[in-house]
């Protein structure tokens, strides 16, 4: 196959590693799935129709190392070697898995594929040992298709075409058997579009006498049985039409589902994917029952934000037409056009809402794209350190902006394998501990107010403070004295610190060091957080919370100087009021007490990062102040603010400004009368307060 | 010899048919067969290579196409004449013993096969069938109920 050009070789390209990738995606899963359950026929079949499919569009990117491997392995998904080597077909279906997972990546770059020559040692044991009975010819036409033939012949009755099974009875005393097949095939072939053939491929089989077809055609029937019956080589040739589709609704269902992943896969959301319903499915007609892929838009991300910051910009229109419009008001009080106003003013409030709402779906994926990777991790890991780990999954349909997913795939990939890792005990060492042998690693993920917070926690045997205070002190990071003050949550913080463990030490302080700093960064990258909370002997969590979206939020807008900042409405705990003989000051820190719990005191003009672009504060008289309590991630503290300005939506925007640019910083926002507000890093100001040891009130 | 329903074309022309082979007599023996279907002698070739020049001079509706051949097989014949001329209608004419051969020849693009020693009726009807398949001979598709 050659490409007519590049852009659309490229085009295509993309599509192939795709697809590819939920191809493996599958594979792992049904590989997986067959170690549980070894038997399990049609999880094999899954495996051989992927393969197959992995085979055929290989072929067609003119990958042609793959599709070969590819061919060589769907030889041995059969069920007879599969029964004969229940115990290894698995393994070497995630060998197989992972052999052309590696050979995508090498095409992707543009490298030379590596051979692949383990997997085909699997291939040839599997196929040496189960000597392939030749299979007797079928004397009648049974037009026993595959549910995915079944399908395709649904699909195309639906569409309207006309469906035959054909059935050749090729003459036994023909000369030539292999050659007659080619003819027979080639005549099927040019009598219509075949969809379902049966020997696969057409390929000749020693004794075979009987070539079936599935045929969609323009042509009569009568037509048909001159152009299949081939003189010399065709006995008789039986055709019936097909009318009812005979696929079971459940795999239209799936083929639906499936298309749908794949889409989601590639951060698009079927705008409107025509629904399975009875409607769809009775009519067959033309209209309406179009392939279900056909409703699915592949669309560049890049254009799904230009829409996004065109609503942004609508936004902030909105916010300068509500300013002018409450202007208006004042000075026309006892205008009849007021109420016009306000009704076309709600109305495009309303539409505008909506409009964002729905950009900001399209951008929607549910966090199963990311945690179906990961059963195959643990067991990796379990296997390799030879331990009894499951994996449990909740709220895998909670769905996060695309490109905050994609940006969480190696961070949590980092947790969970070193939750399987280092966190769960050997077997051994859990039933020592009075625990069930088997280790269990938790997945969840559900929405919390603006926020999607995803824990990764495990039943294993939790970190040791005292180790990574030790540790910190080794490597400098913090003081003895330090250490001494840190309370248990601070002291666990440290393992987030850089440089505080190195891969050597890994199972010495349950290997929670390693890259836990990258982990880190990269959640404050994407304006979230990362927690953790442990207990020895019983197992450790980590929590990540990261925006919804990146592109809005909701958020309380306050002044502190001359200066306007936000924070998101979420973080808000609640608002109170001060006075300057309500603080106290404790190690440099100002603290106050709410109800009964001692909150440190936030002055954004006071934070270093701050101050130099704030004139000195020299207005603390003894008035009472606002304070904002900012409940993030567990922690609370007080942020003092000038004066209150209230709530508003506010899209982000990147801004060049060197306060925008502080990690205390998360954004940057206009309003309608061109103010800029600056938008607080709630879990930045958290981690800052931190780092300075013995401040920061826990909840 | 039996004479058969004469095999014409749309245009009320005789078939022309090209034959090759090294042999004299095969060559004489299917001209003759030919004629019996009403058809016309367009050229005759020993070898491939000379089969590929006379292609080109007459341009025949039907080629019968000897497998085993000097200076030139008979699949390199139906390669060449194939990827010059991909409407080419090529039956080839074979020994038993040779299937991989016309399994070949077919892939390369020749479209029947019939075996030696040929019998009138099968070269009959793979000539029809393949003439009608193009559409050359007039549309007198006879639905052939299965006789079995």
């Amino acid at each position: 196959m050659s490409f007519s050009s590049d852009e659309h070789s490229s085009e295509l390209r993309d599509l192939f590693f795709e697809s590819a990738a939920e191809i493996l995606q599958g594979m792992n899963e049904a590989g997986l799935a067959l170690e549980q359950h070894p038997g399990d026929a049609e999880k094999l079949r899954q495996v051989r129709r992927a393969v197959h499919t992995l085979k055929g569009d290989s072929a067609a990117c003119g990958y042609h190392q793959l599709s070969e491997l590819a061919h060589e392995f769907e030889d041995v998904l059969t069920p007879e070697v599969a029964q004969q080597y229940a115990g290894s077909i698995a393994d070497v279906i995630l060998i197989a898995a992972d052999t052309f997972h590696e050979m995508l990546a090498a095409y992707r770059g543009n490298l030379q594929p590596p051979s692949g020559g383990a997997l085909r040692e699997h291939i040839s044991r599997l196929l040496r040992k189960s000597a392939p009975e030749p299979r007797p010819a079928a004397s009648e036409a049974t037009f026993d298709w595959t549910e995915y033939d079944r399908l395709l012949i649904a699909e195309a009755i639906r569409n309207g075409e006309s469906v035959y099974n054909v059935a050749v009875y090729l003459d036994p005393r023909a000369p030539l058997p292999a050659a007659a097949f080619e003819l027979t095939r080639k005549a099927i072939e040019s009598a219509g579009k075949v969809l379902a053939l049966r020997p696969e491929g057409g390929a000749y089989q020693e004794g075979s006498l009987l070539i079936e077809a599935a045929l969609s055609t323009a042509q009569t029937p009568d037509w048909i049985r001159a152009r299949c019956h081939v003189p010399s080589i065709a006995e008789r040739v039986s055709i019936e039409e097909l009318r009812a589709p005979d696929a079971a609704p459940r795999d239209l269902l799936d083929i639906l589902l499936e298309s749908e992943a794949a889409a989601l896969a590639s951060g698009i959301k079927p705008v409107a994917a025509a629904p399975p319903d009875e409607d769809a499915r009775e009519s067959g007609a033309h209209a309406g029952a179009a392939h279900p892929s056909e409703n699915t838009l592949r669309v560049d991300a890049g254009r799904i934000d230009t829409v996004m910051n065109l609503v942004g910009e609508m936004i902030i229109g909105k916010s300068m037409l509500q300013r002018a419009v409450a202007e208006f008001e004042r000075s026309h009080s006892s205008d009849p056009l007021r109420g016009k106003f306000s009704d076309a003013l709600a109305f495009q409030s309303r539409v505008l809402g909506e409009l964002q709402k729905s950009v900001m779906k399209i951008r929607m994926v549910p966090v199963d794209h990311l945690f179906r990777r990961f059963p195959r991790v643990v067991r990796d890991v379990a296997r390799h350190r030879n331990k009894d780990i499951g994996l449990e999954m909740a709220g895998q349909n909670t769905d996060l902006d695309k490109s905050i997913l994609d940006a969480l795939a190696e961070p949590l990939a980092h947790l969970v394998r070193n939750a399987a890792d280092h966190g769960i005990e050997n077997a051994a060492e859990r039933l020592a501990a009075g625990k069930p042998a088997r280790g269990t690693v938790h997945l969840n993920a559900y929405h919390d107010g603006d926020e999607v917070v995803i824990e990764v926690s495990d039943d294993g045997r939790g970190l040791d403070r005292e180790k990574i205070l030790r540790r910190g002190m080794e490597r400098g990071i913090i003081t003895a004295e330090e250490a001494s003050r840190l309370n248990e949550s601070e002291s666990l913080q440290l393992i987030f610190a850089p440089g505080l463990s190195t891969a050597d030490e890994v199972t010495e302080i349950s290997g929670r060091g390693v890259g836990l700093d990258v982990v880190k960064s990269a959640l404050e990258a994407l304006k979230g957080s990362v927690e953790l909370q442990s207990r020895p002997g019983q197992g450790t969590t980590f929590r990540l919370s990261v925006p919804l979206t990146l592109a809005s939020i909701q958020a309380l807008l306050f002044r502190v100087l001359d200066r306007l900042y936000a924070v998101p409405i979420a973080s808000v705990g609640e608002i109170t009021r001060i006075s300057d003989g309500d603080v106290h000051s404790v190690d440099d820190r100002e603290v106050f007490q709410l109800r009964d719990q001692v909150l440190t005191l936030v002055r954004l003009d006071r934070l270093e990062r701050f101050a130099s672009s704030a004139a000195p504060p020299d207005r603390r008289s003894s008035k009472r102040v606002f304070v904002i309590v900012i409940t993030a991630g567990g922690r609370r503290f007080g942020l003092a603010v000038d004066s209150l300005i209230g709530e508003e939506e506010l899209v982000i925007k990147a801004l060049e400004d060197e306060l925008v640019t502080s990690p205390l910083v998360s954004g940057a926002s206009i309003l309608g009368d061109g103010t800029v507000v600056l938008i607080l890093n709630v879990p930045a100001v958290v981690s800052h307060l931190s780092r300075i040891p013995a401040i920061g009130a826990t909840a | 010899m039996k004479q058969f329903e004469t095999l014409t074309r749309k245009d009320s022309q005789p078939v022309r048919y090209l034959i090759v082979d090294d042999s004299v007599f095969a060559r004489k023996s299917l001209a003759k067969m030919v004629e019996s279907f009403g058809g016309q002698l367009a050229g005759e070739a020993g070898d491939g290579r000379t089969a590929i020049t006379e292609y080109a001079r007459t341009k025949p509706d039907i080629v019968l196409m000897d497998i085993t051949m000097p200076q030139m097989e008979g699949i390199e014949a139906v390669e060449h004449i194939v990827q010059q001329y991909p409407e080419a209608r090529i039956v080839m004419v074979s020994s038993v013993g040779y299937q991989d051969n016309i399994l070949a020849a077919l892939q390369k693009g020749a479209r029947h096969f019939v075996q030696k020693p040929v019998k009138p009726d099968a070269l009959y009807e793979i000539v029809r069938y393949v003439l009608n398949e193009d559409g050359v001979t007039a549309p007198s598709i006879v639905v052939q109920e299965d006789r079995r």
